[in-house]
């Protein structure tokens, strides 16, 4: 797990980017793999930690696997 | 950085074929699936892929996104086309495709619902192909649902 910052969330389309010292350029990562409760949705500046895949998804490099909102 | 996919994509006949029919809360007669306000999340991971959709009620909006299995990708010579189609009713309301991206991509979209929210008996249907080493593999996800009013 590596600590993220949320960069920008789309709250229509349920997608956004995270920014890690390990995922430069960008992590984009979708509501699916938010742990929370509830409608899952992160806001632009919350700190989160997360786990990240290497991949092509929309422009991006890496993707998130897990994402785990700081208590 | 949001732009959205929407060109239609060709369908080819299938070889192959993979039905994927994802588990579904047995809350309704009809076995759809129920959002409620309280539970307006649902993942439906299956060892071909993992489904995930929820519902915005503050918009009335569907968000949704399907990503398949390494073991379901691997034998892929190409690239997929997937397209998805989402019913009120029996009737088309949403078109969405994605032609040509990796069978790894991880599909994602939204629709709106409208007023029409709560009074629908939803499918969600998406199908995807992609050339293997002897043809085609075709995969077809559904998910009907139904959306508790708020």
């Amino acid at each position: 797990m590596t600590d993220a910052t949320v960069r920008a969330w789309d709250e229509e389309e349920g997608w956004g980017i995270l920014d890690s010292g390990e995922t430069p350029g960008g992590c984009w990562a979708h509501f699916s793999v938010i742990e929370m409760p509830g409608f899952r949705s992160l806001t632009p500046g919350q700190k989160v930690t997360m786990e990240w895949e290497s991949a092509e998804q929309d422009g991006f490099q890496y993707r998130a696997v897990r994402i785990v909102v700081a208590g | 950085m949001f732009a959205h996919f929407a060109k239609r994509a060709a369908f080819l006949a299938a070889i192959s074929a993979i039905s994927i029919g994802l588990g579904t809360t047995p809350s309704s007669a009809a076995g759809e699936h129920t959002f409620t306000p309280q539970n307006p999340s649902y993942n439906g991971n299956d060892p071909r892929g993992n489904f995930s959709a929820q519902i915005q009620y503050s918009t009335a909006r569907l968000q949704w996104g399907w990503q398949l299995s390494p073991a379901t990708a691997e034998p892929a010579t190409g690239l997929m086309d997937e397209t998805a189609d989402l019913y009120c009713n029996g009737r088309s309301v949403v078109h969405d495709s994605h032609p040509g991206v990796s069978p790894r991509y991880f599909i994602h979209a939204s629709a709106p619902l409208g007023n029409r929210m709560t009074s629908c008996n939803w499918d969600l249907k998406a199908h995807e192909e992609f050339p293997i080493a002897r043809g085609k593999r075709t995969i077809d996800l559904d998910f009907p649902f139904i959306i508790a009013p708020a």
